[in-house]
């Protein structure tokens, strides 16, 4: 009988201490009236025993990123996290907004095109990194070779022409390319390079207003703390580049992978400001008081792709791809995903914001949920049967997209069946000619050229050993087109919605929701911030009311 | 018994030589590059191969594992991250002291509080006390560690405000993670040392003492305990071992950078080297504490002690 | 019926039937193993019959009813995509246990046959065998199964081989110990001078004698896996979706700690259940089995 008791015991046990936790996020989610002077009892609680543990600095912004850095180096790959922190350390020799052509420069003085493929660029003679060091063209050249070690790039050769003068060849001819590669290589001087006694994993130098010196400053995993320097070498205000100003002398990072931990440091102002929520978290944290959300265009354009090698049902099969688009229910997607802050895709494949070129007149919403059309459409294609094998990466968001793709083509009679893996067996996997998948998460990149991100990943098959596009596809009208774009001058209004109006009648891509990155802050605590291409608010730019 | 512990040491070799091939053949057989990690998902496959080239992963699968033997038994060196070209020894050096702290802490609050618990639990046999730390002890066992971590920072952190709910620094930082993962560890720890008390006072020799007018403190402090707890050293050794590398998701949950976090995150990113350096690591100092675990149960149990001074080769349990 | 009457009983009737019956015969006078088995059979009956218990489709999602609290018609509430939790923790039952209880069998089938060589034979396969374990035992657990997942994919079958392996270590070892014990038993003896084959002597005689420690591993070790599959879940290795299995539902659950407690206390006291039942049910297992301890 006792034992009994202990079973009923052992479940009450659980349940008090779930409701326990419960009841703290129903007050502080409601924020009723009454719930009011308790929460703020608590959050200061909170706050006090926060700054007990860690004395605040007002000139210290604290600043939650959602993932780890596994070293400083600005060379080597990694997750946009570590772009959070690369770019508020180093600076690049130029920048540009989202969805611009025009480059701003910052370490370039100026430049020029000679021919198609060949750039003469010049920087200032006065740049100094952290250390007092002179950046020099070679300095430049230096960056770009360490840069291309460890990054697939278009640059073809980049050389020294001069104290302060460069030439950088690209291998293409397609518009962006330049751009984009000044706008992504951090510049530091070799001799800082050789100087740092770890090949800058722990500590840094660029040429920005911020150094991290490594020891206690730099917690593998947990923290990052960067501290302003003295002395910037732009001197002429004019001329410094919106994305470099200095606002707080010193800026930490938290690193918070846990979605739960993020809401709550923001929640009890541990942090100032959360660069990422996850969206299941932002009702509650948007609820909270005096909170703030904004948001920013995500980097990942959330579309998918069908195999189109000659062994996939989809070859050949037009009506099979329209009936699994026509298929899936996007604004249940969106809605689900989202959490009410994504929006269904209007277009198959773009964003305005961010992709350059991107027309309004595409925005006809192709392919908007129809399971009557599809299931008509079906019935015209050679669809056997077959368990159709669906593909993505095991974020949970993107998870939760495919699993409401794959019950809508169970509904109309299609039978599907998910496989979710991580990230590199994804990576791995993602090639058409893989074999792995009939229908899969592309997630391609999607800012500025499309010849340079978008188009380029998804369907210029010069990039892959195969000979195809990234989902298998050999098409020799698909590439002619492509090749008119990339050709010099090819990036025509005309060219391009040429290009759009044909993978979309052929089904070939189709995204299937929006949704921007959110941040969140205190509105009381943060008066402003900057942000660019890089597609993340740059903490060296948050401003900090005092 | 110098003689022993020199043996031992030498069997650890082909122990840890197994070790490295078993996780070598194991990333070999992952699929995913680490080379396409590296480049990331525009590379040409031309760039791919180049890389590959240049890092040795074109070679055939023996000779890559020839030159990892010779780099890591003969020169000593683990080699660099793939990712982060950082010195895998530094890293781990770094990242070890606080795994330690996280299996040094579980160790001692599983005998500090486990024992007692057990004790009291198996003295007091279907008492109060006994149902309600057995109750505490399945609770324990039947809690995944990720969702105990999220409710005790809710509980402690978000609710009360009392401890910090990441980060490093202070022994404040500590409390949350280290009871996150030692919870389980105590409730183990109650639930053998209650099973074996149980079973000592049981025993005959016991009840002899009992029947010749030993008092019950003393019966239970002098005569039972010691032999309950010789079996319970080997349980504190292998969960000492496990919490090692089991720590993995407190780390990540609470942002402290520990050897387990490293070695998934390897997985992951298909950094050959870092995972055989981390594996190698924790497997070593595995091999160590259950060296340390025999030793110690020699010198408290005589019989275990002729059987190694003997010359016998004892299994473990 | 006293104690000592029974213990009589028990003793007279040992000489004449076979160990199992006399320690099944222990069990059922055992109250809490009892409760743990009635609980877990319980389970097990609901796991069967999920498609007639459960009220809806495990995997419907309907965005419209999303997160909605226990009501008159979702009596569990819905998980953050709208479906069902009572129908997908029925369903979660058969992955759950499938889990737990498959990956254990696993450990065991290859753990007595490998640890049976190492005991039965000795010398050059014994040391092979048990320094082949030695190097599983070494690596800390999460670690071999994260390493194996990565290697086998993802998936309900591959979550048990990368759970299973792990444990093959620790079944070689007690068995072979087991063995170790009772290969110096004089029936042993006997059965070696009547000329039978090693591979009889090891099923006729040698497993009957030795299983009792290896059940009560295995019954422990049930729950212990569905924890780490749980585990596995929250790194994002574990089952595919919309598997219900209890781990990923609860690991799925995490982001609505706050707002939506019940979402992941149903998987939760679910998880919870079993491993009491399973935990019951080994320790009677074990006092029933151990002649010496006499409760």
């Amino acid at each position: 009988m006792k034992k009994r008791f202990l079973a009923a015991l052992l479940a009450g046990m659980m349940a008090v201490m779930t409701a326990a936790c419960g009841s703290t996020g129903s007050t502080q989610g409601t924020a009723s009236q009454e719930a009011a002077p308790a929460q703020a009892e608590a959050s200061q609680e909170s706050a006090a025993s926060a700054a007990e543990a860690a004395p605040v600095d007002p000139g210290t912004l604290k600043v939650g990123i959602y993932g780890g850095l596994d070293s400083l180096n600005p060379w080597t790959s990694g997750r946009i996290t570590k772009d959070m922190v690369t770019y508020v350390l180093y600076e690049t020799l130029a920048c540009c907004e989202n969805g611009s052509t025009e480059i701003e420069e910052i370490l370039l003085k100026g430049w020029e095109q000679k021919d198609d493929v060949t750039y003469d660029c010049e920087i200032y003679d006065y740049i100094t990194d952290a250390a007092g060091n002179n950046i020099k063209a070679d300095d430049v050249v230096f960056s770009f070779e360490k840069y291309m070690e460890n990054w697939a790039t278009s640059v073809d050769s980049i050389e020294a022409t001069g104290n302060y003068t460069f030439t950088l060849k690209m291998k293409t001819t397609a518009a962006g390319a330049f751009e984009y590669i000044v706008c992504k290589v951090p510049i530091a001087s070799k001799a800082a390079f050789e100087a740092s006694p770890d090949g800058f994993a722990t500590t840094s130098c660029g040429t920005s207003q911020y150094t991290c010196a490594g020891g206690n400053d730099y917690v593998n995993g947990t923290t990052i703390i960067i501290r302003k320097t003295d002395s910037y070498w732009q001197t002429d205000e004019n001329l410094i580049y919106p994305g470099s100003v200095a606002e707080s002398d010193t800026i930490e990072f938290d690193i918070l992978s846990e979605p739960t931990q993020m809401a709550l440091a923001v929640e009890n102002g541990t942090i100032d400001f959360a660069q990422y929520v996850n969206t299941s978290m932002l009702d509650e944290v948007s609820a909270y008081e005096g909170m703030t959300i904004a948001s920013v265009p995500s980097s990942e354009d959330r579309g998918i792709m069908f195999c189109m090698t000659e062994d996939s049902p989809f070859y050949n099969d037009l009506a099979l791809r329209q009936a699994v688009l026509y298929a899936i229910d996007n604004e249940a997607v969106a809605e689900a995903c989202g959490y009410g802050y994504g929006s269904p895709a209007n277009v198959t494949c773009g964003n305005p914001e961010l992709t350059v070129g991107y027309d309004a007149s595409w925005e006809t919403s192709p392919y908007a949920y129809d399971p009557e059309k599809a299931k008509e459409l079906l019935a015209q294609s050679n669809y056997d049967g077959r368990t159709l094998r669906l593909l993505c990466n095991s974020n949970a968001t993107i998870t939760m997209m495919w699993q409401i793709i794959q019950a809508n083509l169970i509904e109309v009679g299609i039978n599907a069946e998910l496989s979710v893996v991580e990230g590199t067996t994804y990576g791995a996997y993602r090639d058409g000619t893989s074999g792995q998948y009939d229908l899969a998460y592309a997630g391609p990149g999607n800012g500025g050229y499309v010849t340079s991100d978008l188009w380029n990943t998804l369907f210029n098959r010069n990039n892959y050993e195969s000979g195809r596009t990234w989902a298998g596809l050999l098409d020799d009208t698909l590439q002619e087109k492509y090749d008119a774009i990339a050709a010099p001058d090819g990036y025509t209004q005309e060219n391009l919605n040429d290009f759009y109006n044909y993978i979309t009648e052929n089904a070939l891509y189709y995204k299937i929701y929006d949704l921007p990155e959110y941040c969140a802050y205190k509105e009381a605590n943060i008066t402003g911030y900057f942000s660019d291409w890089n597609r993340f608010i740059r903490a060296n730019t948050i401003r900090k009311a005092q | 018994m110098l003689k022993y512990i020199l043996k031992r040491i030498l069997l650890m070799i082909p122990v840890i030589l197994g070790v490295v091939i078993l996780v070598f053949t194991l990333m070999q057989l992952t699929p995913g590059d680490p080379a396409q990690v590296i480049l990331g998902p525009t590379a040409t496959s031309e760039q791919i191969n180049e890389l590959r080239n240049e890092m040795g992963l074109n070679d055939p699968y023996i000779v890559q594992l020839g030159r990892y033997l010779y780099q890591v038994f003969l020169k000593g060196d683990f080699g660099t991250s793939y990712i982060s070209n950082i010195s895998i020894t530094t890293e781990l050096m770094q990242r070890f002291p606080k795994t330690l702290i996280f299996a040094v802490a579980g160790m001692v609050l599983s005998l500090g509080i486990g024992i007692p618990l057990g004790v009291n639990a198996a003295v007091k046999q279907n008492s109060l006390a006994d149902y309600g730390s057995m109750t505490l002890a399945l609770i324990g066992t039947s809690m995944p560690g990720f969702w105990f971590a999220l409710v005790l920072i809710l509980l402690f952190s978000a609710k009360l405000g009392w401890l910090p709910a990441y980060g490093t620094g202070g022994l404040k930082y500590w409390i949350l993670p280290i009871a996150s993962t030692a919870f389980a560890g105590i409730t183990t720890m109650a639930r053998q040392v209650r099973s074996g008390m149980l079973e000592v006072i049981n025993s005959d020799y016991i009840t002899m003492a009992k029947s010749k007018g030993v008092s019950k403190k003393n019966v239970i402090y002098r005569h039972a305990l010691p032999n309950a707890l010789i079996p319970v050293i080997t349980v504190a050794g292998m969960s000492f071992g496990s919490s090692l590398g089991g720590t993995l998701i407190a780390e990540t949950i609470f942002s402290i950078p520990g050897v387990g976090v490293y070695i998934v995150n390897a997985v992951n990113n298909r950094d050959y080297p870092v995972v055989q350096g981390g594996v190698i690591l924790l497997a070593v100092a595995f091999s160590l504490i259950m060296l340390a675990c025999d030793l110690l149960m020699a010198a408290i149990d005589p019989r275990i002690k002729a059987q190694i001074t003997g010359g016998k080769k004892r299994g473990k349990k | 019926m006293s104690r000592a009457a029974v213990m009589e009983k028990q003793s007279n009737e040992a000489k004449k039937q076979n160990q199992f019956l006399e320690v099944m015969k222990r069990l059922s006078y055992n109250k809490g193993a009892m409760v743990g088995l009635i609980l877990f059979l319980l389970v097990v009956l609901v796991a069967i019959f999920a498609p007639v218990l459960a009220p809806y489709d495990y995997a419907k999602i309907n965005i419209k009813d999303r997160c909605l609290a226990p009501c008159a018609q979702y009596i569990f509430g819905t998980d953050h995509m709208g479906r069902d939790i009572l129908s997908r923790v029925m369903y979660g039952a058969r992955y759950s246990l499938l889990i737990g209880v498959g990956s254990v069998i696993f450990s065991a089938v290859f753990g007595v046959i490998f640890g049976s060589i190492a005991g039965f034979y000795g010398g050059k396969w014994d040391n092979l065998i048990m320094r082949l374990c030695d190097v599983i035992q070494s690596i800390p657990g999460m670690i071999l199964n994260i390493a194996l997942a990565c290697v086998l994919g993802p998936g309900v079958y591959n979550t048990i081989l990368a759970l299973g392996t792990e444990g093959i270590a620790g079944t070689a070892r007690l068995m072979r110990s087991s063995i170790l014990n009772v290969r110096k038993m004089e029936y042993m003896d006997a059965a070696r001078m009547s000329n039978c084959s090693n591979p009889f002597i090891i099923l006729k005689h040698v497993l009957p004698n030795t299983f009792a420690p290896i059940l009560v591993q295995a019954t422990m070790g049930v729950g212990a896996r569905i924890m780490m599959a749980a585990s596995m879940s929250y790194i994002g290795i574990g089952v595919q979706p919309p598997t219900p299995e209890w781990g990923a539902m609860l690991s799925d659950s995490r982001d609505f700690l706050m707002k939506y407690p019940y979402m992941c206390l149903i998987p939760g006291v679910a998880i919870m259940i079993v491993v009491l039942a399973l935990n019951l049910l080994g320790d009677g297992l074990r006092d029933a089995m151990d002649p010496k301890l006499k409760k």
